[in-house]
């Protein structure tokens, strides 16, 4: 299924960068998209089943969050360092970081 | 992270036992409700839930009233988890501390120091007594629950 | 013991109204600072957090750490100076000096940021105001930000709920809230108005208002916001990210709707910058430069052009030696362009270790700015807060920093 992903600003994930017993594990909560019901069961996705999104610059393995006020075609994630693994910058232009054309699908992989 | 849905009384009652019998301690269970609500009493009070039967429900009821919070005598259930620190419910509390002269639009103000505090990024009660909750005759004022954004606060009184 | 106030630098709001309390240099309660503020004053104490000096990897002293950053540097052909967004103005000056020593590029976040908007707002082309003037405005707009995320304080202290005649006691409303974005997000759920955009379609939105400016008929959402514009007399619009991601930098048509505001009402944009000093950078260069970021010191003159902007400067592997101060490069750029740095010598100068640290051949460990290094910086709003500290550094400032490697490369 093609998604638009696009990055937003999470206060509690840029918190828990500060946090005292802090190993890179946030970097893992950072890992989830949320994504619109109906594309989450078109993806056959359910409880808190994995994706992977995939794009010429890269893939990545995360968590699928269903998004009550999400809109079908569109996903939402975090801003980390994660997900710049998808970005992409070309001359003249900004990065994609807020219109991420990925290619997703359900998987069994981990994060 | 968005606003939480709350369970309204009638839909905590449709997923009790619905017997009255009494074991939880309250003397209905349209009561027993009332209490998952206020936090006086906990899921697992009431036995039958506990039943096989009622899995699906106490499941329910755990993640909504589950947990360790702590209500006091204020009423305010505050979420820490949720709380982003923004302030918000602190501003708004303020500006409404103040009666509206009827029809006039005049506003006297209140002058007591503020209910809320945001302490280590987290709100807190600092002065319950200051809310319009305290006064004589009480005001049932809602601004702080209504205005988190993050859905961080709730009044269960 | 109660340290007194000090001025909070984890985002653009700087906050000048944080309660420290201190147990023998340590602090041990923070009062009004936000979640994110509260966690960056807290982890600047977690020493596992924060940079020491380190070159070639490996720990050494201060001036080792300073000499051999001061090698590097001079020993480059097309240093690149990257980032001071994060540093007060008085380090920022020094930077700027320091480039231009070098005969270097210097660019920051802005470039990718509200680079545009700022330098447009400094050349006059674009009405803005401060926040104290936020009081005769009737209609607030959040345009592809999120402050509840970004600058969780802003609308309790700066906007919205600081508004002189908002109150909640019933009366009549004399100031809106309106949200343009993409997400649903939790300032949208607070809004008065929210008009939801699809990722990278603003243009329309904005086009089809200026058609209802026009008299033609448009679609609800636009003429719901036209309505909104039509009734306001002052309106503040605040600029985040999204807005310029979605314009892709070329803000001329949203220019031309502050055009046509102009006829019935007073607009003012003010962007909603991140990191704490971001616009007193573009301040900065912008005095001593005439421009606000992309610019280079080679051959002892000034030039400026998109080709020295950071991510052209990676893109095409045109710097030889890069000097971060205060930016966590790695992390924010996209994977396979910070590959292209492989290579490349990195000195970073943060109070963190971060990502960049980590992947730095030097790195000068820096104090705090606010807590425990002074200074001026400028707010998102264009207005100056100067930064008295609280503790005692164990650290040098960027100020200092920027200073000793300036006599070092003589
Ligand atoms: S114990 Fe359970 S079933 Fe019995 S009255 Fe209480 S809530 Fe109802
Ligand atoms: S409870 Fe809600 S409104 Fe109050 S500070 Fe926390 S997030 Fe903000
Ligand atoms: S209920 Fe009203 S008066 Fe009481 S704390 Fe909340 S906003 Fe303040
Ligand atoms: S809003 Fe920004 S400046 Fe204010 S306390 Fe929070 S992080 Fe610090």
């Amino acid at each position: 299924m093609k998604l638009i992903i696009v990055i937003y600003r999470d206060v509690f994930l840029w918190s828990e960068k500060y946090k005292k017993d802090r190993t890179d594990s946030w970097e893992d909560k950072a890992a989830f998209v949320r994504l619109a019901e109906q594309d989450l069961k078109a993806l056959g996705i359910s409880g808190d089943g994995k994706i992977k999104l995939s794009n010429s610059v890269g893939s990545i393995v995360v968590r699928a969050l269903a998004d009550s006020k999400g809109r079908s075609g569109y996903g939402f994630m975090p801003v980390s360092p994660l997900v710049n693994r998808l970005t992409s910058y070309g001359e003249g232009r900004l990065p994609n970081f807020k219109r991420i054309e990925v290619t997703a699908e359900a998987t069994k992989e981990n994060c | 992270m968005s606003k939480r849905d709350k369970l309204q009384p009638l839909q905590v009652f449709q997923l009790l036992p619905g017997t009255n019998c009494k074991k939880c301690g309250q003397l209905t269970c349209f009561a027993f409700a009332f209490a998952l609500i206020g936090r006086e009493n906990k899921p697992e009070d009431c036995p039958d839930l506990l039943t096989e039967q009622y899995k699906s429900s106490l499941d329910l009821l755990n993640e909504y009233f589950g947990g360790e919070v702590s209500v006091e005598k204020t009423g305010l259930l505050i979420d820490q988890e949720k709380c982003c620190g923004c302030g918000d419910c602190v501003a708004v509390c303020n500006k409404c501390q103040g009666t509206v002269l009827f029809g006039s639009g005049v506003i006297i103000p209140r002058n007591v120091p503020p209910v809320l505090k945001v302490i280590d990024g987290r709100v807190q009660v600092v002065c319950w007594e200051s809310c319009k909750r305290c006064m004589n005759p009480p005001e049932y004022c809602r601004v702080c629950e209504e205005r988190c954004p993050f859905g961080a606060l709730e009044l269960v009184r | 013991m109660n340290a007194g106030k000090m001025v909070c630098t984890a985002c653009s709001c700087l906050c000048d109204d944080i309660e420290i309390e201190m147990e023998n240099g340590t602090i041990t309660g923070i009062g009004n600072a936000c979640r994110k503020g509260s966690a960056f004053l807290f982890g600047s104490q977690n020493e596992k957090q924060r940079a020491g000096y380190l070159a070639k990897g490996r720990e050494v002293e201060v001036e080792s750490a300073l000499d051999a950053a001061a090698r590097l540097l001079s020993g480059a052909r097309r240093p690149l100076l990257f980032g001071l967004d994060n540093s007060t103005l008085e380090a920022q000056t020094l930077g700027i000096e320091l480039a231009r020593k070098l005969g270097g590029v210097l660019d920051d976040s802005s470039s990718f940021c509200h680079g545009r908007l700022v330098e447009d707002i400094l050349a006059g082309m674009l009405p803005t105001c401060t926040h104290e003037q936020i009081h005769d405005a009737d209609l607030i707009i959040y345009w592809g930000a999120n402050p509840h995320n970004a600058q969780p304080r802003h609308l309790s202290r700066f906007s919205l709920y600081a508004h002189r005649k908002y109150h909640e006691a019933g009366v009549k409303r004399h100031v809106s809230l309106a949200v343009v974005d993409v997400r649903e997000s939790e300032t949208a759920g607070v809004a008065h108005h929210f008009f939801r955009v699809l990722p990278g379609e603003d243009r329309d939105f904005i086009a089809a208002v200026i058609e209802g400016i026009k008299g033609k008929p448009v679609g609800k959402d636009a003429a719901e916001f036209l309505g909104l514009l039509e009734k306001s007399r002052c309106c503040v619009i605040f600029a985040g990210l999204g807005l310029t991601y979605s314009l892709d930098n070329d803000f001329s048509l949203f220019y031309e709707l502050i055009g046509h505001m102009g006829k019935w009402l007073k607009p003012a944009v003010i962007p909603m910058g991140g990191h704490y000093n971001a616009r007193g950078f573009n301040h900065s260069l912008y005095n001593a430069t005439g421009y606000v970021n992309k610019v280079s010191f080679a051959g002892g003159r000034v030039a400026h052009g998109d080709e020295f902007s950071l991510l052209e400067q990676v893109r095409s592997r045109a710097a030889d030696c890069l000097l971060v101060v205060g930016a966590d490069l790695f992390s924010a750029l996209p994977a396979s362009l910070a590959a292209l740095l492989d290579g490349v010598p990195v000195i970073t100068v943060d109070p963190f270790y971060t990502a960049t640290a980590g992947a730095s051949t030097g790195v000068l460990g820096a104090a705090l700015s606010g807590l425990e290094a002074g200074g001026t910086a400028v707010r998102m709003d264009g207005t100056v807060v100067s930064l008295a500290p609280v503790k005692t550094p164990r650290h040098l400032s960027d100020e200092q920093i920027l200073k000793r490697l300036l006599e070092k490369l003589g």
